[in-house]
């Protein structure tokens, strides 16, 4: 998901702002950033209402550390880190502390489907588009959200933080706390697990 | 697993799947993650093996479906609703959001302190009974039949009379205080009565002070020659209001006439209840 943030001010006047207790600026914080994460904490967990209380939780938690927060640096990865812990603890804690294969069960399309009413899967629709491309579009989209879903929570975090949020590796490695040669290893096997999710359904001969 | 995983024998098809990763992982999509020399022997392998290209093909969809899919929409009330929590957070835990907590070595002072003080209770220890201590000295065991030096005069709010050796006043909201009973209240050593709480220190018995109650004029009262109350039982000085509580934090009750008037009543009262003394837990 590519999210162009034309707002002004920029993220680090808002934070200065807010951290002498200016509620609106903190506010302003809140509208820019609420859509990502409850986006991110969405695809993570499955789960709407979780996602609210979560979404609430992170932010509670960034106004209590904005004082520690530098300014200066990027507020997209911190407060996505914030995100990732609140959303990993959740889980495991959902999982009653069981592995993290806890979070990773598949879920079928249908249910998916009935808990998001109305929503296009497979990404953006094109209505001048003909019906097969756009079936196909959704196809991919389902494999996507299977596969996703069907994958530990560390790979499903490393390519939502990559492909949605267009995280750098080091961007992501800040994010989740770990070294940049883990996060190039969860990623090629949330890649791995990717294509093999995908790899049944396309037997085809691919074109030259 | 993948149904064409590259075997080991197959080594142009992993290297080929490595270089596809490597341009996957390139931050920077405009320049290219590849020397030229690599790009070549890519180009030319995805050219000749079907199922290499194959599993390009699908990586490709894969991330390129993982990127087009949609946002999920948040609720439209969700920033409402965090901004009210927050609102409530503060007020709860102080403006600083963070609750107020004593620091490490603050909580390792107040437990030494605490610490300090069960040690010296188990010392001082006014619960203990004799049987269950060898240092004990009984306080009370029984009070003289000495005749008492003066009678409390009887006042009342309103200056009218009261059960003699008894004394009463109104507090400022109007409610009636009792303030003394005036006996006699040096203590000898005795037998101890059964049952009755007593100090450890095995000293001389401590002799409580004899207080004097006059009356000075027909409508006052005075307690060693002090005015304590007034013709109409309201008090001359703050002290009569202090309650014996109050009286021991501040350490005045030495030099409190009214405090040390209601401990030697409490203690006369305890003591003679088998109870456990004012005084003692003091630590006299």
């Amino acid at each position: 998901m590519k999210t162009l943030i034309t707002l002004s001010p920029p993220d680090a006047e808002l934070i200065t702002q807010a951290v002498t207790g200016d509620t609106r600026a903190f506010r302003q914080l809140v509208e820019r950033y609420t859509p990502i994460v409850y986006n991110f904490v969405y695809r993570m967990t499955q789960n709407a209402e979780l996602s609210d209380d979560m979404t609430q939780e992170v932010f509670v938690k960034v106004f209590k550390n904005l004082t520690s927060f530098e300014a200066s640096r990027p507020f997209k990865p911190w407060l996505l880190r914030i995100a990732s812990n609140t959303t990993v603890s959740a889980l495991r804690k959902q999982s009653g502390g069981k592995s993290e294969q806890a979070g990773s069960q598949v879920v079928s399309l249908d249910a998916l489907q009935e808990e998001m009413p109305g929503k296009e899967w497979g990404g953006s629709t094109r209505s001048c588009e003909d019906p097969a491309h756009q079936a196909e579009v959704r196809e991919l989209g389902h494999r996507v959200e299977r596969a996703l879903y069907g994958m530990e929570s560390n790979y499903r975090q490393v390519l939502l933080l990559r492909y949605q949020e267009d995280l750098s590796y080091e961007e992501i490695a800040e994010t989740l706390g770990v070294p940049i040669n883990t996060v190039r290893t969860w990623i090629k096997r949330g890649r791995d697990r990717l294509k093999a999710q995908f790899s049944p359904f396309d037997q085809r001969e691919a074109p030259l | 697993v993948s149904y064409n995983e590259p075997t080991a024998e197959n080594l142009d098809c992993q290297r080929a799947q490595a270089l596809v990763d490597a341009q996957l992982d390139t931050d920077d999509f405009s320049v290219s993650a590849l020397s030229e020399a690599e790009q070549q022997f890519l180009d030319e392998h995805l050219l000749n093996c079907a199922t290499c290209r194959r599993e390009a093909r699908v990586l490709g969809q894969a991330i390129e479906a993982l990127k087009a899919l949609e946002p999920i929409a948040s609720p439209a009330d969700l920033t409402d609703r965090i901004m009210a929590r927050l609102e409530w957070e503060q007020s709860a835990t102080g403006s600083t959001g963070k609750v107020v907590r004593p620091a490490r070595w603050q909580m390792g002072a107040i437990a030494a302190a605490v610490l300090a003080i069960v040690i010296s209770l188990s010392i001082i220890g006014p619960w203990r009974s004799v049987e269950d201590s060898p240092f004990q000295t009984p306080v009370v065991a029984s009070r003289p039949a000495v005749p008492q030096p003066t009678t409390l005069p009887p006042v009342s709010p309103s200056g009218t009379a009261s059960p003699a050796g008894t004394g009463s006043a109104v507090k400022p909201g109007g409610q009636t205080e009792h303030i003394a009973q005036a006996q006699p209240t040096s203590v000898k050593g005795g037998s101890k009565p059964s049952g009755t709480f007593t100090r450890k220190n095995k000293g001389a018995p401590r002799r409580a002070p004899v207080y004097k109650i006059a009356e000075t004029s027909p409508e006052t009262v005075s307690v060693n020659g002090e005015l304590i109350a007034d013709a109409n039982g309201d008090p001359v000085s703050d002290p009569l209001w202090q309650s014996p509580g109050a009286s021991q934090s501040t350490g005045t009750e030495g030099s409190d006439p009214m405090s040390q008037l209601i401990s030697a009543d409490e203690e006369a009262a305890a003591s003679a209840n088998g109870q456990l003394s004012l005084v003692d837990f003091v630590g006299f």
